[in-house]
C-alpha cells in the first residue's frame, strides 16, 4: 500500500493564495453587483425587489447597438492600419541594427505613457479639419495602439529561431515572399492574432482619445457608456456596461491563452 | 550515388575577406582554399576562428568584403542564397515545427516547384537514404536529437544540392550519441557523394571524418592537410597543440632522425633533421611511459585523471619539461616516478615540411625503424 507522503506546510504560499483569492474577489465584486443592478427593475427598492428582469439588457441593446457596431468597425480599421504600418517597422526593430534604433523603439512607446486626453487634444489642435471625417478617430486608436502591436511582434520576429529557420528556407530555394508565408508567418501567427486581439480590446475599450476626437455621427461605445451613466438611469448604465464586458471580456481571455503576458515585451 | 540531379560540384576559396560590422578585426583574412567534387572538407578551430562565417559566406547568407568564391567555376559571391543551391544544416538544425518530416524533407523541392508526384518520389527516396522512413508522418517536435539531424540533412539533400555545408550538426548530442552517429553520418556523406563542407571545433571528429581538414586560427588558415598529414606533420605549435593535444617542446638534434631534449632524454622523429638544429616536437602521450626497469628521467606527478581502464597522468621533469604519459595504476600526485620515451616510438617535427620529400611516408604512414631508442638513466645523466 502505498503512503502518501506529508508535504511541508508553506506559510509564504498559503498568504500568497489567500492574498489572491482576496485581490479577485475585490475586483470581481463590482460585476457582480452591475449584473444585480441591469437585471433588477428598480435599484432603489434593493436588489430584485420587483424580481428577476431582463428588460433593462434588451432596451440597453437597441440603443447602444449601433454604437457597438461603430465600435467594431473601427477597431477593425485599426487592426488594418497597425498591420500596414507595424508590421513592417516590427521587422525593421526586430532585424536590422541602425543608429537611431533604440530612438525609434522609444518613440514607439511614447504613445503608452502619454494621456489620451493629451493625445487626443494634441490630434485636435494639429488636424482640426480632420476631425468630422473621423480620420482623426481612426489616427488616435492606431498610436495608442501600435506600441502594444509592435511590443507583441517585435521579439517573436526577432526570434533567433525563427531567423535560423528564414535562412534554411532561402538556402532551399524560397525567395522572399515564399518565406514570408511558408516560414516566417507560421512562426509568427501566435504573436500576431494575439497582437490582433489586443489591438481590438485597447480600441474597443478606449476612452479617453474617443471622447475628444469623437463626432455625433461617429461615436465609440465607450463614450456612449459614458454619456449613460451621465444621463441615463442607473439600471440602463449598468446593462450596458454588461454589454461592454461580453465584447470585451472574450477578447481578454483568448489574449492570455495566446500568451499575452509576453506582449509588450519589446 | 545518389546525386542524380547534380553532379557533386568544386568549390574554391579565392582571397575571401570578412570583417563583421562595428568590428576592427578579421572575422576572415585572406582565406584561399580548394575543395575537391565530392570532398569532405571539415573546418576546425577554437570557438570564434571563423569556420562558421566561412559555411554562412558559402551559403550566400554573408557576403564578404573582398574575394571571390567558385561553385564549379563560376563566380557565386552575388549569388542570393536562394539561388547558389548549397545546402545548409545549422547547428540546431532550425527544422520546420509547424510541419512534420516528410515535409520538412520536401520543401525545398516545393520550394522550387518540382511536381507532387516527383517530390513524393524524391523525398521516399531521401527518407530511406537517411533512415527516417518509419519517422515520415511524425512531427519534427517528437523526434530526438539524432533523428532530427538525419530529418535536417535529409531536407538539406532532397534539393540535390552543389555543395552541403554542415555547422557544428553533432554539437548539440550527447557525447555517446555523437560518436555513434558519426560514423553514420560519415557513410551517408559517402553515399550521398556531395562536395561536403564540416564544421567543428572537435578534434577529433575533424580527423574521425574529414578527407581534408583546415585548421583555423583568428579568420585564417593555420594549416590544410589530411587527417594523416595534420597529425603527423603539423605545421606549427597551434595546430600541434590544437589538433594533436599535444604538448611542444624545443630540442636539439643530435643527428638526422634523433632529438635530444630536456636533460638527456632524446627520441626519434618522423622526419629528417639537421644535426645541431633547434627542432620543435609535438609530444603526445603515446610517446612516453613510466619506467619500470630503473632508465628514464626523474619526473612529479602534476595531475593523475582516470579515463577507463587508464589514467591520464602529466608529470614535470627536474628541467621544468612538462610531459604527457599514461599509465594502468593511479599515481598520487606529487610523487617522483623516471619516464622514457616509448619503444619504436616517433615524435611529430613541428613546422612547415615540403610534402614532395615526404610524400611517400604520407601514402601510408608507418612508423619507421632507423634507429632504436636511446635510453638514458639516471645515473648518466
Amino acid at each position: 500500500m502505498r503512503v502518501k507522503t506529508q508535504q511541508p506546510k508553506d506559510g509564504i504560499r498559503s498568504i500568497g493564495k489567500m492574498y489572491a483569492w482576496g485581490l479577485a474577489t475585490v475586483c470581481l465584486l463590482p460585476i457582480v453587483f452591475v449584473s444585480s443592478v441591469a437585471t433588477t427593475p428598480v435599484w432603489q427598492h434593493g436588489p430584485w425587489a420587483g424580481g428577476f428582469t431582463l428588460d433593462w439588457i434588451i432596451q440597453s441593446w437597441m440603443v447602444i447597438s449601433p454604437y457597438a457596431f461603430f465600435s467594431i468597425k473601427l477597431s477593425l480599421l485599426v487592426v488594418m492600419v497597425d498591420f500596414i504600418i507595424g508590421i513592417p517597422t516590427s521587422w525593421v526593430l526586430a532585424r536590422h541594427r541602425f543608429p537611431g534604433r533604440d530612438v525609434l523603439l522609444s518613440l514607439a512607446n511614447v504613445p503608452i505613457a502619454v494621456p489620451g486626453i493629451a493625445m487626443g487634444l494634441a490630434l485636435i489642435i494639429t488636424y482640426p479639419l480632420l476631425r468630422k471625417s473621423g480620420f482623426l478617430l481612426v489616427a488616435g486608436h492606431f498610436l495608442y495602439t501600435l506600441p502594444f502591436f509592435i511590443g507583441s511582434l517585435t521579439p517573436q520576429l526577432g526570434n533567433p529561431s525563427v531567423h535560423d529557420a528564414e535562412e534554411v528556407a532561402a538556402t532551399l530555394g524560397a525567395n522572399f515572399p515564399k518565406r514570408v508565408i511558408h516560414v516566417i508567418y507560421p512562426k509568427v501567427r501566435t504573436s500576431l492574432l494575439a497582437a490582433v486581439i489586443m489591438v481590438v480590446t485597447l480600441s474597443l475599450g478606449e476612452f479617453n482619445i474617443s471622447f475628444f476626437l469623437f463626432n455625433p455621427q461617429n461615436k465609440p461605445l465607450p463614450v456612449e457608456l459614458y454619456s449613460a451613466y451621465i444621463t441615463g438611469r442607473l439600471e440602463m448604465a449598468a446593462a450596458i456596461t454588461l454589454w461592454f464586458l461580453c465584447f470585451v471580456v472574450p477578447a481578454a481571455i483568448l489574449l492570455e491563452r495566446l500568451g499575452g503576458s509576453k506582449v509588450g515585451q519589446a | 550515388m545518389w546525386s542524380r540531379g547534380r553532379l557533386a560540384a568544386s568549390l574554391q576559396f579565392d582571397r575571401i575577406g570578412f570583417t563583421y560590422p562595428g568590428e576592427k578585426s578579421f572575422a576572415i583574412n585572406n582565406v584561399s582554399i580548394n575543395v575537391k567534387p565530392s570532398e569532405l572538407v571539415v573546418l576546425v578551430g577554437p570557438s570564434g576562428c571563423g569556420k562558421s562565417t566561412l559555411l554562412r559566406i558559402v551559403a550566400g547568407l554573408i557576403i564578404p568584403d573582398s574575394g571571390r568564391l567558385y561553385v564549379d567555376g563560376e563566380d557565386t559571391v552575388k549569388l542570393p542564397p536562394e539561388k547558389r543551391c548549397i545546402g545548409w544544416v545549422p547547428q540546431n538544425y532550425a527544422l520546420f515545427e509547424h510541419l512534420n518530416v516528410t515535409d520538412n524533407v520536401g520543401f525545398g523541392l516545393r520550394m522550387q516547384g518540382v511536381s507532387r508526384p516527383e517530390r513524393d518520389r524524391q523525398v521516399e527516396e531521401m527518407l530511406y537514404l537517411c533512415r527516417i522512413s518509419e519517422f515520415a508522418k511524425r512531427s519534427v517536435r517528437s523526434l530526438s536529437g539524432g533523428q532530427r539531424q538525419r530529418v535536417a540533412i535529409a531536407r538539406a539533400l532532397a534539393v540535390h544540392p552543389r555543395v552541403l555545408l554542415l555547422d557544428e550538426p553533432l554539437a548539440a548530442l550527447d557525447p555517446q550519441l555523437r560518436t555513434a552517429i558519426r560514423s553514420d553520418l560519415k557513410q551517408l556523406l559517402r553515399e550521398s557523394g556531395v562536395t561536403s563542407l564540416f564544421v567543428t571545433h572537435d578534434q577529433h571528429e575533424a580527423l574521425a571524418i574529414a578527407d581534408k581538414v583546415i585548421v583555423l586560427r583568428s579568420g585564417k588558415i593555420e594549416q590544410v592537410g589530411t587527417p594523416e598529414e595534420l597529425w603527423n606533420f603539423p605545421a606549427n605549435e597551434f595546430v600541434a597543440e590544437f589538433l594533436n593535444s599535444a604538448i611542444v617542446t624545443v630540442g636539439t638534434a643530435i643527428d638526422e632522425c634523433t632529438v635530444e631534449f630536456d636533460d638527456g632524454l632524446c627520441c626519434r622523429t618522423n622526419r629528417n633533421v639537421t644535426s645541431g638544429q633547434n627542432v620543435t616536437l609535438a609530444m603526445r602521450k603515446e610517446n612516453f611511459e613510466i619506467s619500470s626497469d630503473g632508465f628514464g628521467l626523474k619526473a612529479h606527478v602534476l595531475s593523475c585523471e582516470y579515463s577507463g581502464g587508464i589514467y591520464q597522468i602529466k608529470v614535470r621533469t627536474e628541467k621544468g619539461t612538462l610531459l604527457p604519459v599514461t599509465s594502468s595504476e593511479k599515481l598520487a600526485v606529487g610523487s617522483i616516478v623516471l619516464v622514457n620515451t616509448k619503444e619504436n616510438t616517433e615524435m611529430a617535427v613541428v613546422g612547415a615540411y615540403e610534402r614532395s620529400v615526404e610524400d611517400n611516408w604520407l601514402q601510408g604512414w608507418i612508423p619507421s625503424t632507423r634507429q632504436p631508442r636511446i635510453r638514458v638513466s639516471i645515473e648518466d645523466s
